[in-house]
């Protein structure tokens, strides 16, 4: 483990100071991200496509703007790219085989503005295939690794996102979370990394896995470099009919504000069975610092949290079984050889291209739409949403954030779940009720388990973004866990 | 032990998906484990009726566009992205005889 205090560039504000001060160009930047990728990342595999030339082009563009006086705060900022979000020109694989020859005709919108605030992209980061899974070992592409410790998973879905933050490979990525997929991987790799509330970032462009959920958001080492990044990817969009019409703060504008008299809700259901002591200590530990900050702790309780697992995992499967209904081989995609008839096209390209897990997760959301089953399962799952939605709301009552621990354990090693996916999916236990509330959720690192990285997870109110990024901030002003690097990323 | 109802041949097929054999044991195994899980919804108490919660599950604001076609012809660039295309046309095999 090292300490970040000398790497100037390695997170966005550094950049951006140095970027202003002339010390250093977008092309040498991007360069020098480019060198470490190459350096590092075969011991990670947390790029699928990198994007050298049209980095450099991008850079090029970064740096003529700044000498025409033209520069915004994140002109000439590299970046990965969450390999869902479209890329016009360059492959959009989603993780999948199904989409290993896909080169999107179009930007997403998130896409569109990263590039008009003149951040430089330096690739297309890995993940779980179509997003589905906590460890981002369903890749096509191959397993992604944990930087602080390579034989162990980095999270998921956006396990490449958070493990090449986290190893220097770039300051910043762009991620999405449906379950927990920002979040659980922030915590694995000892970044921090914000879910905005549903709506709040336009989803157009953004390759859907279950559309009521999915959300996209950015990833960091702090908290002020995440309301840097946030305030450029949010926004409404009228190509996208969830997208919110209300208009984005500047988040980096109250990151100061003092906690007094904030309240914070820690549930007693975060402490239940399952939850590892040492994690459980790093997150009381990080309760006392907040309460040193002055804010006051509140107990409160949300009695349907057991209840979100079996809840999220009716509802996303129904959703991803339609939403990838679209992948038919006849239009864009993998297509099978020789089909026999149209049904065997469809079929066999299906089986040939999407994996193991994303079967599943088709046929259980097939199962629990299909006729006689659709009011016991998904019925009932919404229903039970809503339960969950009306807990959030009467703690928010008494308090202004929730606090308590991202996920239940450490990184764990890989191929741990591979038999059992069921125990796979109990890692979101804490991380999926705020998708299917559809409110805004952070983690941020906040100590050390074995040597390996805690998150802690802040809950806030709709659209509180700027509370959540203000309390993280304040903090990453008393703690140092932000400041923590693997030290794989002393390697080059 | 399988103990939920369901054909995994026709479940498979609604999807549009296909198992070899030899497969269909430890999938067989997998989907119980998830049926199972979900299926600790039966256990939660629900205060009202099914039909008024449900209607009442989180939905965005929705809001609507003018009536326009504001969207380019990008027909050519769709037909490149085919797996076969001609004439103008996505090639699949023969539907009618």
């Amino acid at each position: 483990m090292s300490n970040s205090k000398d790497c100037a560039v390695d997170t966005l504000t550094g950049a951006q100071a140095r970027l202003e001060k002339k010390e250093i160009s977008a092309v040498e930047l991007a360069r020098h991200f480019i060198e470490r990728i190459k350096a590092i990342d075969p011991a990670l595999n947390s790029v699928i496509t990198l994007c050298e030339e049209a980095a450099i082009a991008q850079a090029e563009q970064a740096d003529a703007r700044r000498a025409h006086g033209e520069a915004g705060p994140l002109t000439g900022i590299p970046f990965l790219h969450k390999d869902l979000f479209c890329t016009r020109g360059i492959r959009t694989s989603c993780g999948s085989r199904m989409l290993d020859n896909f080169v999107a005709p179009y930007d997403a919108t998130v896409t569109e503005k990263l590039a008009a605030a003149g951040m430089v992209m330096l690739g297309k980061a890995n993940m779980d295939e179509f997003a589905m899974g906590s460890s981002n070992e369903t890749s096509f592409y191959g397993v992604c690794r944990n930087p602080w410790d390579t034989s162990r998973v980095p999270g998921g879905s956006s396990g490449g996102s958070a493990a090449a933050v986290a190893a220097g490979l770039a300051p910043v990525a762009t991620a999405t979370d449906t379950g927990g997929s920002i979040r659980l991987p922030a915590a694995f790799c000892g970044i921090s990394g914000i879910k905005p509330t549903y709506g709040r970032v336009s989803r157009y462009g953004m390759i859907a896995f279950a559309s009521s959920l999915d959300q996209g958001g950015p990833m960091a080492h702090t908290a002020e470099d995440c309301a840097h990044l946030l305030g450029a990817m949010a926004g409404f969009d009228v190509r996208d009919a969830t997208s919110l019409e209300d208009p984005v703060p500047d988040y980096t504008a109250t990151l100061d504000a003092p906690l007094t008299g904030l309240k914070f809700g820690v549930p007693k259901d975060f402490f239940a069975e399952g939850l590892d002591p040492k994690v459980a200590q790093a997150i009381e530990t990080a309760s006392g610092q907040l309460e040193s900050l002055g804010a006051r702790r509140v107990e409160v309780t949300l009695p349907h949290l057991r209840a979100s697992i079996p809840t999220y995992y009716v509802i996303a499967p129904a959703e991803a079984s339609s939403n990838l209904a679209r992948y038919d081989g006849v239009r864009f995609g993998y297509r099978c050889s020789d089909p026999q008839d149209i049904t065997d096209l469809i079929t066999r390209s299906r089986s040939e291209a999407f994996g193991e897990e994303v079967k599943r997760r088709i046929l259980t959301g097939t199962f629990v739409l299909s006729a006689g089953y659709y009011d016991a399962y998904y019925g009932r799952a919404l229903a039970v949403r809503k339960l969950i939605a009306q807990d959030f709301d009467a703690a928010f009552e008494a308090v202004d954030i929730i606090v308590g621990p991202t996920a239940p354990g450490p990184p764990f090693a890989l191929d741990t779940f591979a038999k059992d996916p069921v125990k796979m999916y109990l890692t979101d236990i804490f991380t999926a009720s705020a998708n299917l509330a559809g409110l805004p959720a952070m983690s941020i690192p906040a100590g050390l388990a074995e040597g390996l990285p805690v998150g802690l997870q802040l809950i806030g109110r709709r659209l509180d973004e700027a509370r959540l990024l203000n309390v993280a901030h304040q903090f990453q002003q008393v703690s140092d866990w932000h400041l923590m690097r693997p030290e794989i990323s002393n390697a080059h | 032990m399988a103990t939920h109802q369901y054909d995994l041949d026709a479940l498979a097929r609604l999807a549009r998906l296909s198992f070899d054999k030899s497969e269909h044991a430890a999938l067989a195994q997998k989907l119980e484990g998830i049926l199972d899980l979900v299926d600790e919804l039966r256990a939660v108490s629900l205060p009202e009726p099914l039909g008024a919660l449900a209607s009442l599950a989180p939905t965005p604001h929705g809001h609507t566009r003018p009536d326009a076609v504001t969207e380019r012809d990008c027909r050519d660039e769709y037909l490149a992205l085919a797996p076969a295309a001609d004439a103008g046309h996505f090639l699949v095999p023969r539907v009618v005889e």
